[in-house]
């Protein structure tokens, strides 16, 4: 987001807040999905970072670290709204009243990609935010830390503990464990 | 996947994928923009407080007083509402002819459709699939409870094993806008909510067939699979003490539509030749999982999709309505399958032609039918809340009322112990989410 709109917006200017809603939304949603893989609860999510965000935009200290801070209230968003009930009160069925015969079967192999988004949707919702974190938003491990508002030892502990927990939610899965995890970026065993 | 994996390229890759497909919703920036909007120039009122958005933050005092303005309209909207709909259905409830009580059941959690219900060993019930949720009530309770997650969304084929555990075999779970069926399966445990899971199915199967025989042992039949036929042909062992599925060396001769337990630890399975193709035949087998065999019978005369196959407690087995396919219409026909003869023989005629009703033997012989789809009218199916008895020595069967609300597309009947009989979700016409409401009939009531 560029600084200027930021320090607008900051001023009250809402045509500014306005234009980084516009540039911001779509890639907080996306960040959202992966982690509170509901896209609803994603659409809450990002609504409360933003609406957070115009509302204490006087209190950023730093322009030019606005999408870190964004990113630290839209996790946090994300957080609280993955403790809250797991699932909403609404079962959609795509299009019309579906008849098993109708389902899409050409998409119904159960791929690679599958296991992989299937072992992922096992972790808690801080596990899948640390590893989009580092592997989606590619954050430093300081950038990750600050955005998860933890300290950099217990982000790099988590890092690790949920590649660790992908390791068993794969094999549990039934496809080979994780082999050449990036060592640079976990503890020493 | 012979390579091994690798965080930093398969789950970066993976991200990177999931976060492209993702599709924005085009009113969230309007919705921040209306959260955002000064007190004095929210508009709609009424609007913002009864949105499913959480963030329109009133602090003050006057939009505190507005809030309470407002939530006393709400309320009294509500009550009058309530209070219109309660005597209007007081008013036109159909009469209940006598033998058959119902009555409004707590509603579920969530909506359920294309679930399955099993009654557990301690009584409860529990409903498996609703959004991926177990959902379970206490018959003398007031509410359903949460109590665990599975895989599936929806879809699953369910078993109660001998320890009280049950099964959960494959089921659909959603990608994107579409569904792809499961391979997996899992023991969900009632006393701790928890699931356990299990070796891979050899298929993946969407609203698979369980059949729970005598051994403890579960027959896994039909279900629709990613490719191919629209149903599988391949048969399926669960052995509980193994906690492991074994593949029976036969393959079913076309579509599962049916299928029921038998005396003496084998199972009838009812399907129809391949239902992409003409013609189709009916075919039935009964299959013998102790030889790991399957003998071809005559087949009853009418088999399709979205029939009944209800095991009785003198070990015959009714087959009741689905849809006709020679012609492709909603049957009426009962048939009644006789393990000692082993034949078939149509014993009598539904008052009202259905498919994928729900079908529940009760303590007395008879089976009480519910819910479904009639034929089409001006080429939109119908749906229906008629209820039925069949007694399956009568030509006729006794109608019994109707649900207050039609039920079909995966429904589920529980017969509680009490003798009670429990439905819950589905869908009814017109209407493309799951159902909420449960209903209970009870049989013995004036």
């Amino acid at each position: 987001v560029p600084v200027d709109l930021v320090i607008r917006a900051m001023h009250g200017d809402r045509e500014a807040f306005s234009r980084i809603v516009q540039l911001s939304h779509a890639r907080l949603y996306r960040t959202a999905c992966l982690i509170v893989r509901d896209p609803d609860l994603a659409a809450d999510a990002v609504q409360d970072a933003l609406v957070s965000a115009w509302l204490d935009a006087k209190a950023i200290r730093d322009p030019s670290r606005f999408d870190a801070w964004l990113n630290r209230l839209l996790l946090r968003a994300c957080f609280r709204l993955a403790g809250r009930s797991r699932r909403r009160a609404t079962l959609e069925v795509p299009g019309v009243i579906v008849d098993i015969a109708t389902l899409d079967r050409g998409l119904a192999h159960v791929t690679e990609r599958d296991e992989i988004g299937r072992a992922f949707g096992h972790l808690t919702a801080e596990h899948r935010a640390a590893l989009v974190a580092h592997h989606y938003l590619e954050l430093t491990d300081g950038e990750a830390a600050a955005a998860l508002a933890i300290p950099l030892g217990t982000y790099k502990s988590r890092l690790h503990r949920a590649t660790e927990a992908m390791r068993a939610a794969l094999e549990a899965e039934g496809r080979p464990a994780p082999v050449d995890l990036d060592g640079a970026r976990e503890p020493a065993r | 996947m012979t390579r091994g994996f690798d965080p930093g390229r398969d789950l970066a890759e993976w991200l990177a994928g999931e976060a492209a497909a993702t599709a924005i919703p085009t009113d969230l920036p309007e919705r921040v923009e209306q959260a955002v909007r000064p007190r004095g120039q929210r508009v709609a009122f009424l609007a913002a407080v009864a949105s499913p958005w959480p963030s329109t933050r009133m602090s003050s005092a006057r939009s505190r007083r507005s809030l309470a303005w407002a939530g006393l309209i709400i309320a009294t909207v509500l009550a009058t509402a309530t209070a219109i709909l309660v005597g209007s259905r007081l008013l036109l409830e159909p009469t209940r002819p006598p033998g058959l009580g119902i009555i409004n059941g707590p509603d579920l959690v969530a909506p359920c459709y294309r679930h399955a219900a099993v009654r557990l060993a301690d009584d409860r019930v529990a409903m498996f699939g609703c959004d991926a949720q177990v959902q379970v009530l206490d018959p003398d309770a007031t509410s359903w409870t949460t109590d665990g997650t599975i895989d599936p969304i929806c879809c699953p084929g369910v078993a109660l094993l001998p320890d009280g555990r049950v099964l959960v075999a494959g089921g659909a779970f959603r990608r994107h806008q579409n569904f792809a069926m499961l391979q997996t399966a899992e023991l969900w445990d009632p006393a701790t909510g928890s699931t356990i899971p299990l070796p891979r199915m050899q298929e993946a199967r969407g609203a698979p067939i369980l059949v729970g025989l005598p051994s403890g042992r579960v027959l896994v039949v039909g279900g629709q699979i990613s490719e191919g036929p629209l149903s599988s042909r391949v048969v399926e062992l669960f052995d509980p003490s193994a906690n492991r599925f074994t593949t029976l060396p036969f393959e079913l001769p076309g579509e599962v539509t049916s299928a029921a337990a038998l005396p003496g630890g084998t199972a009838l399975v009812v399907g129809v030749t391949d239902l992409t193709t003409k013609p189709r035949s009916p075919w039935a087998l009964i299959v013998d999982p102790g030889a790991a065999t399957a003998s071809p019978i005559e087949p009853p005369a009418e088999v399709g999709p979205g029939q009944t196959a209800t095991a009785l407690p003198d070990g015959r087995v009714v087959l009741i309505g689905g849809l006709s396919m020679p012609d492709g219409t909603e049957s009426a026909t009962v048939q009644v399958f006789d393990p000692v003869t082993r034949r078939f023989a149509v014993t009598g005629r539904l008052a009202n032609p259905r498919r994928d009703h729900v079908a529940t033997a009760t303590a007395d012989g008879n089976v009480v039918v519910a819910g479904g789809y009639t034929p089409y009218r001006n080429g939109v199916p119908v749906t229906t809340g008629t209820i039925e008895v069949v007694s399956p020595d009568a030509p006729a069967t006794t109608s019994l009322g109707a649900l207050p609300v039609d039920r079909t597309e995966g429904a589920t009947a529980t017969l509680l112990r009490d003798g009670r009989i429990l439905l819950g979700g589905g869908v009814h016409g017109g209407i493309v989410t799951g159902l909420s409401s449960t209903d209970l009939l009870i049989p013995s009531s004036p």
